[in-house]
Parts: structure tokens; C-alpha cells; sequence
């Protein structure tokens, strides 16, 4: 159905997608004078940060415990850590092996991610999701679904950090998913109030790991329950826990997919929650537990860029002249629900994203970052992380800010980005 | 009775990579594990040697190095063995 010409809304950038990458990318791109609109499809922001109650910020810090713990990357990744300690009351992050990272609670993250947004003057639209895009001949024309009607915004140029590319699916531009098998294996998350101290406590923990290996032994507990594990929240008497989930035939772009993979964790959860609650007197005392609305996803469809991003690239440190973002947090996998299996960077420095990788190879003006940027496999394990997110969100909204003002050529776009940040 | 190189393979295969020249009594918490790897752990090390790990062994020393966990493992095989 065509649309009114008076109808069209107009904004020099529109970024779709609200969460770890979208905010940074629309608050970055804000900064610089742009007009800019956010587009969520949820009513809140912070992604899987807020919506699937993903309790860490990992990416944060640079890759060496040795050391005190040193931001990673200027601009907003570190106002955003700034905020999210003050907001918590937390004097410093948490080592947990070879990593730094900061422990962050769901609702205050979606209201930080508010106030930096409307801080800066991004039009946030909630509740708005995307449902098409084509080029037009200046710039793009977004369609979305807000307030029960269609509606279309005009702009120069478009972020997407849509998770899933989704418009590159739009814009008939290449989509890449590894094969079906090699998918991470998303999370169900939920947590648990009123849970007393000593649940924090190491032998405590080691206590349970035990007491779950043998309840699944014993035929107490179904073996799901082997991919879970517990972190304690930064608020008083809460606790995370969060179950790795084999998904069988998991495909996280089918809705048929998501549904039963989350009814099956929401299931797991339930009776790990039960057991918790008749077993410990730590949990006796706990609240119904809270299940996070969406899915612990960490892998789907990404973008076709200028570079693809390789775990060599990660692993070995590789300089690229273009770097805008820095990632330091070790490849993750989690092909199957029985952990993490970590590959760390080879040095104790930070590696580097250069910005052809949040570049369409394909169509000009279309940026991209957080877990839909250039990236193999392997790589995205790695840079999918919220603290790196927050890293690509930002030099991509700068990028495509830069580009709707006028100036197209990447290389300089880069060195534009590299000097505000103060990369040298 | 395991060896500390078959302990070296089963944790670098199933909880995180350990580097080829990782020392047998280097220290495994600074390697990654935490609650959730000794829940892996317990669940592989029950599986390929056939012991039961009881409250009492849940000592972190008996976790901290490829040695430690060998040693554990050989304990509970002796202690099998004489019923």
C-alpha cells in the first residue's frame, strides 16, 4: 500500500535494534549532531542484556589479570561501566579466571540505556518493529509497525543492530549462518530473590555442583540441568541462574524454534528451581523465580562485509589501519550445553575490529554491529560479548553518522572515528 | 590409575583448553575453572574412572592442578578396590 509523501518521517540515521550495539550506535551518532531514531521492537532496551537477563558485561576490560583492570574502549563502553558500577554499587569488576568482567542487573541496564539515549536527544521508538527497507534515491526508506499502523521513515543512512541482520534480509543483501550443528547453544535465564548470602560462598558452590551431578546420576533431575550454572547479581539477596540448552534443531530466526526451545528451558528451570528451593536452606526462602521474557541467543545471521573478521585476526592480534573498535574477550564457544570452551588471545593486549568490518561490502550507507557484524564463526564467539557490542554500536553510529554528512569513503571515515576516540 | 596427562587431555577436551606445556601442578583456577567446569568435571571424571566424588573430597585443593585431581582420583580407586 503506498504512503502518503506527507507521511514520511525523516532522520539523517535510523538504527534498528535497541540493544548493547543499537544504543551506543544511536547515542554515538546523536552526539555528533545527528538525527537520530532508534527503532526497538521490545519495550524495553539492552537487548539480551535487559530482555534475556544476561548478567555480565564481558568485553569490558583488557585481557591481562595481571594487571589492574583497564578499559578497553573509550567513549561510551566505558560511560556506560562507569554508570552501571555507580548505579550498583560496585567499587571495581570481578576476576573470574583470565577475564575481567562487570556484574550488571537487567533492570538497571534498560533504564541507564534509557538515559543515555534521551541524554543525547535519539528519538527512541519502543514497541516499533522494523518490517522493510529499500534504497530510495536519497538514502533508505524504513518501514515499521508502531502505535497499530505502518509508518515510514526517510534517512541517509541505516545501523543495523537488529541481531540478525535483518536488514541485509530486506535490502536482498547477503545473509551468513553457520550450519545448524555448530550454532551456539542459546540460555535460558531466570533469577532468584531472596536467596540468602551463602550461596555466593565457593564451597557452596562446589557443594552443588556436586549435588546436581548426582541428582542427574540418581534420576532426580533431567540432564539438562548439567548446563547450568549460578552468579550472583549485583543486587542484595538475588541470584542468576542460567541453563545452557542443547536445543536440539535449533534455529533462532524460527519462531516455531525459539518457542520450544524456550517452553523446554522454562520447564528446566521450574525444576531446577524447585530443587533449589526444597534442597538448600540458602534458597528456602526465595521468591518465585523470575524467567528472563526471551532466550540467552548468541549467534545467528550476520552481515557480508568489507572484511571478515577471523578468530587468526583475534588470536594473534592483528593490526588493521582502520581498527575502531577493540575486542579483548576470548573466543567462546558453546557448540554444546556442557560450558564454555575458551580460546584466549595469544598476547595480553586488546585485539582489533577494523570499521570495514561493520561495512555493507554490498550496498553503501549500511552499517552494522553487535552480534550481525563481518565475522566468521569463530570470531563472533569472541566479539559478541555486551562490552564489545557497546564498541562496535558506537564506531558504527559514528561511521554512518559521518556518512550522512557527506562523506562516503571509508578509510577516511575510519580515520575520522580514530582520532575522535583517540586511537593512534 | 590415571596419570596427570590423562587428566591433562579430559580437561583440555571437555572443560577448557590447556596449553601443551601446562605444568601438572600449574594452577587450574587461573585456567577458568569455577563451579560450573567442576560440575563437568566430577560428571567426566565419574564417568571415565568409574569413582564416586563424596562432600568430603570437595576440598579446592583437590582441584587446583592436574596432579591434585589425579591423586583424588587415585584415592577413590584404591579405596573401591578394597570395598
Amino acid at each position: 500500500m503506498a504512503v502518503q509523501r506527507d507521511k514520511i518521517q525523516q532522520a539523517d540515521l535510523v538504527v534498528v535494534g535497541g540493544g548493547s550495539a543499537g544504543i551506543c550506535a544511536a547515542a554515538a551518532a546523536a552526539r555528533r549532531g545527528a538525527k537520530v531514531v532508534l527503532l526497538e521492537k521490545s519495550p524495553l532496551l539492552g537487548g539480551m542484556g535487559s530482555l534475556a537477563f544476561v548478567h555480565t558485561f564481558c568485553g569490558l576490560y583488557m585481557p591481562d589479570v595481571s594487571k589492574p583492570p583497564e578499559l578497553a574502549n573509550p567513549g561510551l563502553p566505558s560511560e556506560i561501566e562507569k554508570r552501571m558500577r555507580e548505579h550498583t554499587g560496585q567499587s571495581e569488576p570481578v576476576k573470574m579466571g583470565k577475564v575481567y568482567v562487570l556484574p550488571q542487573q537487567p533492570e538497571v541496564y534498560d533504564m541507564i540505556a534509557r538515559d543515555l539515549t534521551d541524554g543525547v536527544g535519539v528519538d527512541v521508538r519502543l514497541l516499533s518493529g522494523c518490517v522493510g527497507c529499500e534504497r530510495h534515491e536519497s538514502g533508505f526508506l524504513i518501514r515499521f509497525v508502531s502505535d497499530g499502523k505502518e509508518q515510514v521513515m526517510l534517512c541517509r543512512s541505516i545501523v543495523d543492530c537488529s541481531a540478525d541482520a535483518l536488514l541485509a534480509g530486506f535490502l536482498g543483501a547477503t545473509r551468513t549462518q553457520v550450519e545448524p550443528d555448530k550454532l551456539q547453544r542459546p540460555a535460558m535465564i531466570f533469577s532468584l530473590s531472596n536467596v540468602a548470602e551463602e550461596v555466593a560462598d565457593e564451597r557452596f558452590r562446589m557443594r552443588l555442583a556436586l549435588d546436581l551431578v548426582h541428582a542427574v546420576k540418581d534420576g532426580k533431575l533431567p540432564s539438562g540441568i548439567l548446563g547450568a550454572s549460578v552468579r550472583s547479581s549485583p543486587r542484595e539477596g538475588e541470584y542468576f541462574i542460567s541453563i545452557d540448552l542443547e536445543a536440539q534443531g535449533w534455529n533462532p530466526l524460527d519462531e516455531q524454534s525459539v518457542k520450544t526451545t524456550r517452553a523446554h528451558g522454562e520447564k528446566l528451570s521450574r525444576v531446577l528451581s524447585n530443587f533449589l528451593r526444597q534442597e538448600y536452606d540458602a534458597f528456602k526462602d526465595a521468591a518465585d523465580p523470575v524467567f528472563a521474557p526471551e532466550l540467552g541467543v548468541r549467534e545467528s545471521c550476520r552481515w557480508y562485509g568489507q572484511y571478515e573478521l577471523s578468530e587468526e585476526d583475534l588470536v594473534t592480534g592483528r593490526k588493521f589501519p582502520d581498527t575502531v573498535a577493540h575486542a579483548t574477550w576470548p573466543l567462546e564457544l558453546r557448540e554444546d550445553a556442557r560450558g564454555p570452551k575458551f580460546r584466549y588471545f595469544a598476547q595480553k593486549s586488546a585485539s582489533n575490529i577494523p570499521l570495514r568490518s561493520l561495512t555493507s561490502a554490498e550496498v553503501l550507507g549500511v552499517y552494522f554491529a553487535g552480534r550481525c557484524l563481518s565475522a566468521s564463526h569463530e570470531a563472533l564467539a569472541s566479539v559478541r560479548v555486551m562490552g564489545t557490542c557497546f564498541a562496535t554500536g558506537q564506531a558504527a553510529g559514528m561511521a554512518a553518522a559521518i556518512y550522512a554528512e557527506g562523506e562516503r569513503d571509508v578509510s577516511q571515515q575510519a580515520k575520522m572515528i580514530r582520532e575522535e576516540l583517540g586511537f593512534t | 590409575m590415571p596419570d596427570t596427562e590423562a587428566i591433562r587431555r579430559l580437561v583440555s577436551d571437555q572443560l577448557f583448553p590447556l596449553d601443551e606445556d601446562f605444568a601438572a601442578d600449574g594452577d587450574l583456577y587461573e585456567e577458568g575453572m569455577d563451579s560450573m567446569a567442576l560440575m563437568q568435571l566430577i560428571l567426566v571424571l565419574e564417568q571415565e574412572f568409574g569413582v564416586l566424588v563424596q562432600p568430603e573430597d570437595l576440598d579446592r585443593e583437590n582441584f587446583k592442578t592436574l596432579q591434585a585431581i589425579a591423586q583424588l582420583v587415585e584415592t577413590k580407586c584404591d579405596g573401591s578396590a578394597e570395598g
